[in-house]
């Protein structure tokens, strides 16, 4: 196996991660830091290096309507939402062009909620796509999704609601596997009964399932994690 | 409860997420925030502003496929798609016909990295350009150069060799050095 190998040099490593080393000599180099822990760290070192030299890069803006064209080449135009039908599951998990979004959401900065959690973005429409572990009514309607995700202050629950009513509040609870109970924060649903948050995970134990629970106490909806 | 220092730290958590919300104005909000320093990086491997466009176009597009392969914990949006521009911008330049790039092209493009930013410059400032732009000063000129060329400039230690009239060794020792710099002082202010 590659462990008897010698380790790979600094010149080969900084090659790599410039991308400057050709396909045949590449395959080489990933097989060996595949199998060799000492040399994944020394490349993570250099990678970081240069990812971080990166962003001094100068700022040059576009020319006009730039973005726009993005949105085109991504599929993402006005008549695009019509043409969907309501409530699909895509085929190949995660809605790549929803994280987009939510990130942009994000970045407008829509606000913080209650609680500490992060209201991350607003559905527009019944046109939600239902990702990560199903949120689902008693009787079975699926009214949203909860899917785990990271972000550097460590792992995180995304819970997004889309088909709820208009105003409506919610408290949400993390059930821990130790039957225990957390509250997340209490939110309102949008005009058009959606809405999204960033909740943290907790520090301590398992997140086993997510309640959203009305201000009468009425459990509303929940999502297996 | 912990509260999220910034909008950068949950945009990163919920990129990888990857769940339901249309909004196309939030989407072009996304690219205009990030659209300069993509098209930055590309203009500055390419020195072509209509393929640095098309480049920038492409990074986007593949962001957006690859949203949720995004690891948050390796690094910040910004990093991720800068490393899908370089990438990007680099195999552009491999499928057309080589053609030397002239020095000119070359001093300005160091330049326009290495200057302190003015106060003109404040709506387009990031603390996180500032950060790296200053590391690279702190380099030995001859480093800073070197590092510039190959991951701003995309070249490689041959071109560079070339252009900075060096031998093929020295001019991979100075990258490999100033890397290795650049990446001690990132330590150091992580202690
Ligand atoms: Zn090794």
């Amino acid at each position: 196996m590659t462990e008897q190998q010698p380790h790979l040099g600094d010149e080969a490593l900084t090659d790599l991660a410039l991308g400057q080393v050709d396909e045949r000599l590449r395959d080489g180099l990933t097989r060996h830091l595949g199998g060799c822990e000492t040399c994944r760290s020394r490349y993570a070192e250099i990678a970081d290096a240069v990812e971080h030299v990166l962003v001094a890069a100068p700022r040059v803006e576009p020319p006009a309507g730039f973005s726009q064209r993005v949105l085109v080449a991504t599929g993402l135009g006005g008549s695009v939402q019509t043409m969907r039908p309501a409530r699909v599951r895509r085929h190949h998990g995660p809605s790549r062009r929803t994280a987009l979004l939510v990130a942009a959401a994000l970045v407008v900065g829509i606000g913080v909620g209650a609680a500490g959690s992060a209201v991350v973005g607003r559905g527009t429409s019944t046109q939600q796509v239902a990702v990560g572990a199903p949120l689902r009514t008693a009787a079975g309607d699926a009214v949203g999704s909860v899917q785990r995700s990271w972000s550097d202050a460590g792992q995180v629950l995304v819970v997004s609601v889309s088909g709820g009513r208009a105003g409506e509040r919610y408290s949400c609870w993390l059930v821990l596997a130790d039957g225990s109970r957390q509250a997340a924060g209490t939110w309102a649903l949008d005009g058009s009964g959606g809405g999204s948050w960033v909740v943290p995970w907790p520090p301590t134990g398992q997140v086993r399932s997510v309640e959203m629970v009305s201000d009468s106490g009425v459990r509303w909806a929940t999502a297996q994690v | 409860m912990q509260l999220f220092s910034g909008a950068d730290r949950t945009a990163d958590a919920a990129l990888v997420a990857g769940l339901a919300v249309d909004d196309d104005a939030a989407a072009v909000a996304f690219v205009r925030r990030f659209q300069s320093a993509v098209f930055g990086l590309a203009v500055s491997i390419t020195h072509d502003p209509g393929l640095a466009q098309d480049v920038s176009q492409e990074v986007f597009v593949r962001a957006w496929r690859a949203a949720g392969t995004y690891d948050v914990r390796r690094g910040s949006v910004l990093t991720w798609l800068l490393t899908i521009t370089r990438n990007a911008a680099i195999d552009a330049m491999r499928a057309r016909r080589p053609m030397p790039v002239d020095g000119a092209v070359l001093e300005e493009m160091i330049t326009a990295t290495l200057q302190v930013p003015g106060p003109e410059d404040e709506v387009v400032r990031s603390t996180e350009r500032d950060a790296a732009v200053a590391r690279l000063r702190a380099l030995p000129p001859e480093q800073a150069r070197a590092v510039v060329l190959a991951v701003i400039g995309g070249r490689t230690a041959n071109e560079i060799s070339v252009s900075e009239g060096i031998p093929l060794g020295t001019a991979k020792t100075r990258i490999r050095t100033g890397l290795r710099r650049v990446r001690e002082a990132m330590e150091a202010d992580r202690d």
